[in-house]
């Protein structure tokens, strides 16, 4: 019953790329002064592919996926580019950013126990994408909303039309969010960790149906995650990021193969198969130290102070270069590919 | 980082700032309203109830014998303001200190021996305050006769079983406590427990309780007046006051004012107050208030 | 949805019954019941026979069986002053108050749950604390206050409205807008809260991303969250209401319960004051039972067994 065993989206064609980021910069203005969360970030994704957006918490993962959708908070100051498909998502006008958002953009967040409206019925909250974007008729939608739940493996769809989320149980929930997120048949969905709060074998299921909505509607699909063990299950593409950088970037058989970046090795050295290896009879490495505070200003390269290879040279920030294969670090010192 | 809704604004509020300044202002004000409230009858200038029919109707800031003018009678308004106020606070600090003296010993055996004793207690309280207070109040002053006491009795009937509630809530809470176990292992009889232990605990609520009661309990009491149904009239409550003075409304809406005014900086402050200190001492109580 | 009702409709139940027996305690603990249920004037032998019908030398049990019986009837006694059964006066009387209330509950909502929208989407600016402000007077300054101050500028100053009296429609407005002050005080700030609340909640990020309009976001998907607390505290605001019903008529000169509540009090006429605080009562707890039952339809989490 191996993930594998689903066939994965189409790698890169030679088309027109689906979203094209370029020099891409978020900043939050606090009260404590201006926090970097995104750092002039450069990706690109085809149609039909998924890319996985890997780091630990405070990398700035959440923040690049949700400024995809045009979703930050009001305080956020947003510089560069991102061109979804013929539009230009920075400083678009709210109401632009609506006609795409759902329609061509869906988006499956975390934990759908909190992202479910609980007084509103799942039928409503499926139809209303059906109704407001595609200007669907009530029955109509109706109709379309038991189709879709079937789609994503919700046993006895109609009777789950009237239910509430609290009656679901958490796999259910998250099927429902991922049904709402494909209503519309968008180009690109954006899934934000979206099995972390989910039980192991469930886990495994929810991958499995994103897997293959995707290939089937050839989704292009925006992983957000810190398990390397979805990464591994889905990925096309992966970038690693660290303190709001790309520090690594490539697909998925070359990274885990070898890894260029010390934080990226480091990252993948402590995935738990990697660490069940360790303990038959090598060594358990944690990375030393702690991520850097994203308020804070660092010269040079962010993973330096924990950085097992760090030299002089390292106090100058390294860009992020890529070789002709695609394998882009960002570091002075990469391991040899 | 959150997404917050495209309504947050995150930039600093003017009032913030405000908040900050004016830390001590507000417990400096509610002393002082104290202080005058229950030294009202020393401080009134004239006595209040000097009836000087040559003098009547004068309007406030104009002669310096009677800075706030006089009433209908030509009785010093000023004088009868302060003595409204030592009326209503001395009315509010008697009924509030026996309704919480009973609600708290109410909720303490409802809270520590609980059982039956609890069941019963908590529901007597819970039904006394899904009663309308006005109603309460109303059928106490009848069936006792209007007047001070029956003002206290019905403040103190519609106040008990908040306090009741909360104590009891605390000393469940307490209860299970680790050192409340020490002390009964030891035999230290319950009244004991309760008073050293448990009490001392409970105080910081039960303080903001108070202080918050205050200005709900001023203005039941000066309903009470105001309907006729508290003091007589010529003690000079505010509520009695202001009843009478309705009339003059055309002619010399002073004698009205000035109590009202008197009334509500009075109620004003005491909930600041109340708010200011809740957060001092425990942010939990907010979810309290009503 | 059927338990949950029930265990509501039980509980309003039960506190109507411990009104009625508080009712009953107050009158017999307080001293020699023929007392109050007697007009001054009263004469020995109206004592004894009052003794007699009351059941006063049965025991208190069966004094309790038959007030509850007699009230069950309908049959709320006599007033002294005017001679009719009480429950004539009542329904003279009850109408104005009714309209009152009703109304100023009404302009609660009206007023109360918009502004309090308003004041929650502009956080921290100028109709925030606008709204903030009015919220902050309606809650502190007393009832009898506002209405004071309302007449002395509509009535007295501008002669725009009557001072006293329901005769014509006008006549309401200043009552029910004194009345329903505190209560649109409240509503705003609860609303407010609540909503700011819920417009940082999670779903409304889902909400946002699923691209609906923003009349959709607040009205169906934020507000329906936002009425939970919103109705406890219309509830509670309903209580004051009635406090200041009684205030109001009394200020105004309404011919409603609550002033003949209170003249009632000053004239001794004690089992009209017994009937209407009852009947308020009464009304009160049905009130907060409908309320109850609202919640049942407004968070569908209650009904499948509580919160």
């Amino acid at each position: 019953m191996s993930l594998h065993e689903v066939p994965r989206a189409g790698t890169a064609r030679a088309v027109a790329p689906l979203l094209r980021v370029a020099g891409l910069d978020v900043r939050f203005g606090t009260r404590r002064g201006s926090l970097h969360a995104v750092r002039d970030v450069s990706l690109k994704l085809g149609r039909g592919e998924t890319l996985c957006l890997v780091g630990e918490s405070g990398s700035g993962k959440t923040t690049l996926s949700m400024a995809l959708a045009g979703l930050l908070p009001d305080n956020a100051l947003v510089s560069g580019s991102i061109a979804f498909g013929d539009r230009e998502i920075v400083g678009l006008r709210e109401g632009a950013l609506r006609a795409i958002r759902g329609r061509r953009i869906g988006i499956v967040f975390q934990d759908a126990s909190r992202s479910l409206n609980p007084v509103l019925t799942i039928g409503y909250q499926i139809a209303e994408m059906l109704r407001r974007h595609l200007g669907m008729a009530r029955a109509e939608a109706t109709e379309r909303a038991v189709e879709l739940l079937e789609e994503v493996g919700v046993n006895d769809p109609r009777l789950r039309l009237g239910q509430y989320p609290h009656e679901l149980s958490g796999g259910l929930k998250q099927r429902v969010m991922i049904a709402i997120a494909i209503a519309c048949r968008p180009e690109l969905l954006i899934a934000d960790e979206p099995t972390t709060a989910l039980d192991v074998t469930v886990q495994r299921q929810i991958l499995r149906l994103l897997r293959r909505l995707c290939s089937e509607r050839d989704l292009a699909l925006i992983l957000v995650t810190h398990d390397f063990g979805v990464v591994s299950a889905m990925a096309d593409q992966v970038a690693v990021m660290y303190n709001g950088r790309i520090v690594e970037y490539a697909d998925v058989f070359t990274l885990f193969r070898a890894p260029r970046h010390p934080y990226a090795a480091a990252l993948l050295a402590t995935n738990p198969r990697h660490v069940l290896e360790a303990a038959a009879g090598g060594e358990l490495r944690p990375i030393p130290g702690s991520p850097p505070n994203p308020l804070d200003h660092i010269a040079g390269c962010a993973f330096g102070p924990r950085c097992p290879r760090r030299h002089e040279r390292c106090a100058v920030e390294p860009p992020l270069t890529s070789d002709r294969s695609g394998h882009a670090v960002a570091c002075w010192y990469p391991s040899d590919a | 980082m959150s997404v917050a809704a495209p309504t947050a604004r995150n930039r600093p509020a003017p009032s913030d700032i405000w908040r900050r300044a004016s830390g001590w202002l507000l417990p400096v004000a509610f002393a002082a309203f104290v202080g005058v409230g229950l030294c009202g009858n020393v401080l009134a200038p004239v006595d209040p109830a000097f009836v000087d029919l040559a003098n009547r109707y004068i309007p406030p800031f104009v002669q310096a014998a009677h800075p706030l003018g006089t009433d209908q009678l030509g009785r010093d308004i000023l004088s009868r303001a302060l003595v409204g106020a030592n009326l209503s606070l001395s009315i509010a600090a008697l009924s509030i200190l026996v309704a919480s003296t009973w609600g708290i010993a109410v909720g303490m055996i409802a809270g520590y021996f609980g059982g039956a004793a609890e069941i019963v207690l908590m529901r007597l309280a819970d039904a006394m305050l899904s009663l309308p207070t006005i109603m309460i109040a109303l059928l106490l002053v009848a069936i006792m006769e209007p007047g001070f006491w029956s003002v206290v009795a019905a403040v103190v009937m519609v106040t008990w079983a908040r306090y009741a509630r909360f104590i009891r809530g605390e000393v469940v809470a307490i209860r299970s406590r680790e050192f409340l176990s020490a002390a009964v292992v030891c035999g230290t009889p319950a009244w004991k427990i309760l008073w050293h232990h448990v009490l001392p605990n409970v105080l910081n609520a039960v303080v903001v309780l108070l202080t918050l009661d205050i200005g709900r309990v001023i203005l039941l009491e000066s309903s009470l007046a105001f309907l006729g149904l508290g003091l007589p009239p010529d003690r000079g409550a505010w509520g009695s006051t202001i009843f009478e003075g309705k009339v003059y409304l055309e002619i010399a809406p002073w004698i009205v004012l000035v109590p009202s005014a008197a009334m509500t900086v009075a109620v004003l402050l005491a909930n600041s107050f109340g708010n200011w200190l809740s957060d001092r001492l425990d942010p939990r109580l907010r979810a309290l208030e009503r | 949805m059927a338990r949950y009702l029930a265990g509501r409709i039980g509980q309003a139940a039960l506190t109507v019954l411990f009104l009625l027996t508080f009712v009953f305690a107050a009158i017999r603990l307080t001293g020699d019941p023929t007392n109050l249920l007697l007009p001054a004037e009263a004469t020995q032998q109206d004592r004894d026979l009052l003794r007699q019908s009351l059941h006063l030398d049965q025991p208190l049990l069966r004094q309790y069986a038959s007030f509850l019986e007699d009230l069950a009837r309908g049959d709320l006694g006599r007033s002294y002053k005017y001679e009719v059964p009480v429950t004539e006066l009542i329904r003279e009387r009850l109408p104005a108050t009714l309209k009152l209330a009703f109304m100023a509950g009404g302009l609660t909502l009206l007023l109360g749950v918009p502004f309090g929208i308003v004041a929650a989407q502009h956080r921290r600016h100028l109709a925030d604390h606008l709204t903030l402000l009015v919220a902050l007077i309606g809650q502190s300054v007393p009832i009898f206050v506002i209405a004071l101050v309302a007449v002395l500028i509509f009535s007295v100053n501008l002669h725009l409205l009557p001072v006293a009296g329901v005769d014509s429609p006008l006549g309401y407005v200043l009552p029910v807008v004194t009345l329903a002050w505190f209560g649109v005080a409240a509503i705003i700030r609860v609303t407010r809260v609540s909503m700011i609340g819920v417009l940082e909640s999670e779903y409304i990020v889902t909400a946002r991303a699923k691209g609906l309009p923003q009349r959709d976001i607040i009205y169906v998907h934020a507000l329906r969250n936002a009425l939970i607390p919103i109705v406890t505290m219309f509830s509670l605001v309903f209580a004051t209401l009635l406090t200041g019903t009684v205030v109001t008529e009394t200020m105004f000169s309404i011919p409603g319960v609550g002033r003949l509540a209170v003249e009632s009090i000053l004239n001794r006429d004690f089992p009209v004051v017994q009937a209407v605080v009852i009947l308020v009562t009464v009304i009160y707890v049905a009130i907060n039972l409908a309320v109850d039952i609202l919640y049942g339809f407004i968070d569908p989490r209650t009904r499948s067994g509580g919160r």
